[in-house]
């Protein structure tokens, strides 16, 4: 014990070391508290200031909604203007942002609302940053709840692919039992609502009435539940948090050399789970005789694709034997959209301050999306002809 | 309650203002009372078991200590071991048994499926392992019995240490809490020190961890590769390490702020050069308990000698390694009592696994050393690192994979060089690993500077720098959902 007793005995300036303690505490405090001054929208971090993520587009009544954002409002708009026939597509952050964003700008989704309203559709559309083919095949399942789905339009992108399961925001439609029942009909959907639960046992808890909860869960509720009234710093610990994490993200991108250009893998084990997905949905429209059309979405020509060529190969090859094994249509719009309307991104790392988008493109590229769109739509609902890729 | 939480850090602030203004006696009241809630925090039904646990050995110590009669003495210890380990058993193990026993009747075809819906009683493994140590201590005669069955009671819950250790004995916490020690500046700037880098190493970096190693662990076995399975190894050794070794440190620093010291529980554990000087530097307490409880008594029993002398404290870790001809050719007392070490953890056949495995690395390790094959120079100790930190990664996969088929395919996969040639994760798993490995291992070798360094005034603007950092991340990612690792054993 004596030995330890040296070990840990302080610096004589043990005074320097409270100081220190008390001015590192203050700072901390001033810093985070200031997390909140300028609100970074995190889903948007990589865009530039004249990029934008529109959501809610109308006109009149809201067709375009993040999924885990604003779903609802969607859902009810579509019932309120009597929708009958819906086509609903589901995309990544493509869908939404409108790279370089000049006033009166707009997506793809007004045009392609009007074109299909004229034939007696209703659209809806359902999108999510990075969202995987399961998070779609979970929107699927919730949006069916509450939309008179006809057709399901699905975006196809290599990088979704790369990811899996629900994370922790998009999680709508989780706690309905009808959606559980939808989704546990297929072994992935089994999968996602285990790891889904697993998740979020803890957060669950958090939630529980307060009679069920713990002493220390309930304590806990009411302690920070005061600190997030009256105190700027304990408040501003979300967007510090986001901040911090921004940041970390920078260092590695910086200090890693990583870019837009660099290449992305494809993730074996993620890979076989979002198409899983994809075919789970594929069956389960085709059981209630709902249309779904897929489509390879947009890739910037001219520069070195950011995917491994033969995985990006395999990607589409599967993508197109999967729709039409189950008699669905997909497209290849990967070349639609020409350069002149692709735009830059924020950049990610410290020494630059633009780089290439890869993943957005400006106005002019929506409405080319739109309009194949709606060629498909139109072409596929009528009729069901599988085409190969 | 759960350390990395604002109920705790309000709780702590209480019981330490109140423990430095009163007296010795309600002090004591203080503490008990403290720690009961500290432990009803959770369950508070609980409580009663471990007050049932405790009086069991303090009537047990006195009843050893009251007679010279060794039958009788004998009979108390017995009684003791029996109603503390039948518990521990009740709680922990008799589902693993029942299902097990069930699995047994089903090779001979019949079906039984027995329900038992018992919930692990927090910290149990570890305050009964301290409260009957004390037993053994007096009926060894290394100490008397405790009269007071408050001071007693303080000694089992004390709440800084009452569900994940470290696992202290009788002299190191029951003379200190009798003492009513002086305030004292440094130990409060000391104490806080400690939590606060314990707050970081949990929140900023376990937890931070921890979802790589989910992710990854959630992943279809089949899709996973060589590299992927040494990163996933890797980076749950890092988590449970930084998990810990961050409770362990708040716990430190909690007892520190009532000017009571404990003995360091870990002694970065991923520099050993060694499997034995990987448990010198792996919680301690626990290693120590094991040695002096367990594998001496086991060692002695089959007549070999332990290569140690019995311990009196929880410092030193689990250092039988005798090179005599005995020890390595008589490996029973050691697998059992790693086996048992593996037990101790969880009631799962994967935890046996990692305790028989590092078993076997300890005496390979012995094997090497008898035979003076890696010279006991810095090269030597290279080597030795290299050799050993992989081996103990591996290890954590047991511990982490859920189910003995998931391990051994893991594992197979290591072994297979084609196994090498693709990945399964993502870029960044690989890259937190690489970095973690990297930060660890400079840590650890600067360490002894540091040390130095923090001997002399340190310039006040870097130290402020630090805490700035260390306090920043533990506000901005204090989130008391993500419990303890070690709260589950």
């Amino acid at each position: 014990m004596d030995s330890y007793l040296e070990s840990v005995s302080l610096p004589r300036a043990w005074r320097r070391e409270a100081i220190a303690m008390i001015a590192g505490l203050t700072i901390a405090a001033v810093v985070i508290a200031h997390a909140d001054d300028q609100e970074v929208r995190f889903d948007q971090a990589a865009l530039l200031p004249h990029s934008s993520l529109i959501l809610g587009e109308s006109p009149g009544s809201t067709v375009l909604c993040g999924w885990s954002i604003d779903s609802s409002k969607c859902f009810e708009d579509a019932s309120n203007r009597g929708a009958k026939r819906t086509v609903l597509w589901f995309g990544n952050s493509q869908v939404p942002t409108v790279n370089e964003h000049k006033a009166g700008q707009t997506t793809g989704v007004p045009a392609l609302r009007a074109r299909l309203a004229a034939k007696g559709l209703d659209l809806t559309v359902l999108v999510e940053p990075n969202a995987s083919l399961q998070e779609h095949f979970v929107a699927y399942a919730h949006a069916r709840q509450s939309l008179p789905v006809t057709a399901v339009v699905v975006s196809l992108v290599f990088d979704d692919t790369r990811e899996t399961g629900l994370r922790e925001h998009s999680s709508e439609g989780m706690a309905e039992p009808d959606v559980i029942a939808r989704l546990s009909r297929h072994a992935i959907g089994k999968r996602i609502v285990e790891r889904y639960r697993a998740a979020a046992a803890a957060e669950e808890a958090a939630k529980k009435p307060p009679s069920e909860q713990t002493l220390q869960e309930r304590s806990e509720a009411a302690l920070t539940g005061w600190l997030t009234e009256h105190s700027a710093v304990w408040k501003a610990r979300e967007q510090a948090n986001g901040k911090l994490g921004l940041a970390l993200h920078v260092t590695r991108n910086t200090i890693f050399g990583i870019k837009p250009e660099s290449k992305r893998r494809l993730i074996e084990a993620r890979y076989r789970d979002n198409l899983e997905a994809l075919e789970a949905m594929l069956i389960d429209a085709k059981e209630d005789g709902i249309k779904v059309l897929g489509y390879i979405a947009p890739l910037r020509p001219g520069v070195e694709v950011p995917y491994i060529d033969h995985e990006y190969a395999r990607f589409k090859s599967d993508v197109g034997s999967l729709f039409e094994r189950h008699g669905a249509l997909v497209e290849n719009l990967e070349n639609l959209v020409p350069k002149a309307d692709w735009g830059d991104t924020a950049s990610t790392t410290a020494n630059k301050d633009r780089e290439i988008d890869f993943m957005h493109f400006m106005a002019p590229g929506h409405q080319r999306v739109a309009a194949a769109l709606g060629d498909l739509v139109l072409r596929s609902v009528p009729v069901d002809v599988a085409v190969k890729l | 309650m759960i350390f990395n939480s604002v109920t705790f850090l309000l709780f702590l602030s209480v019981s330490v203002a109140l423990y430095w203004v009163l007296p010795l006696r309600p002090r004591l009241w203080m503490l008990g009372i403290a720690s009961l809630m500290f432990y009803g925090f959770w369950r508070v039904d609980f409580v009663a078991l471990m007050l049932l646990s405790s009086g069991v050995d303090y009537v047990a110590a006195l009843g050893i200590s009251r007679t010279e009669d060794e039958r009788r003495r004998k009979a108390w210890l017995l009684t003791s071991l029996a109603i503390n380990f039948g518990l521990l058993f009740a709680f922990k193990y008799a589902g693993f048994t029942l299902d097990n026993a069930a699995n047994l009747l089903g090779l001979f075809g019949i079906e039984w499926h027995p329900k038992l819906d018992i919930v692990l009683p927090l910290g149990i493994s570890f305050y009964t392992f301290q409260s009957v140590s004390y037993t053994i201590d007096v009926y060894r005669k290394d100490r008397e019995a405790e009269r007071d069955y408050l001071m007693f009671v303080c000694f089992v819950t004390y709440f800084p240490q009452l569900v994940a250790g470290p696992i202290l004995r009788a002299s190191e916490l029951l003379d200190q809490l009798g003492t009513r020690s002086k305030w004292r500046a440094d130990e409060m700037v000391l104490g806080l020190r400690r939590i606060l880098f314990g707050l970081f190493l949990k929140v900023g970096l376990a937890d931070n961890i921890a979802a790589q190693v989910d992710d990854g662990f959630l992943q279809d076995v089949a899709f996973m590769h060589a590299l992927d399975v040494w990163t996933l190894a890797f980076l749950f050794g890092f988590q449970i390490y930084f998990d810990f070794a961050g409770y362990s440190q708040i716990a430190i620093g909690s007892a520190h702020l009532m000017g009571i010291r404990f003995p360091e529980n870990f002694d970065f554990p991923y520099l050993a050069t060694s499997p034995r000087e990987f448990w010198q530097r792996w919680h301690i307490s626990l290693s120590s308990w094991i040695r002096d409880y367990l594998y001496v008594p086991l060692s002695r029993h089959f007549g070999v000698s332990a290569g140690t002398p019995l311990g009196h404290s929880s410092e030193g870790g689990l250092v039988g390694t005798s090179l005599s001809p005995g020890a390595t050719r008589d490996a029973r007392p050691l697998m059992l009592t790693w086996i048992i070490m593996g037990f101790w953890h969880g009631a799962a056949w994967t935890f046996v696994l990692w305790g028989a495995y590092h078993g076997v690395l300890v005496l390979a390790h012995r094997a090497i050393r008898a035979r003076k094959l890696v010279p006991d120079t810095a090269l030597g100790n290279v080597l030795g690192w290299c050799v050993t930190l992989p081996l103990i990664m591996l290890g954590w996969i047991p511990f982490r994979a859920g189910s003995l088929e998931t391990t051994l395919v893991m594992w197979s996969r290591v072994l297979n060089p084609r196994e090498y040639l693709a990945l399964g994760l993502r870029e960044n798993s690989y890259l937190s690993a690489a970095t973690v490995l990297l930060l660890v291992t400079v840590a650890g070798l600067v360490s002894g500077r540091v040390a130095r360094w923090t001997e002399r005034p340190l310039s006040l603007p870097v130290l402020t720098a630090g805490y700035a950092f260390v306090i920043g991340v533990v506000i901005v990612m204090l989130r008391p959902i993500s419990q303890f690792i070690y709260f589950q054993f």
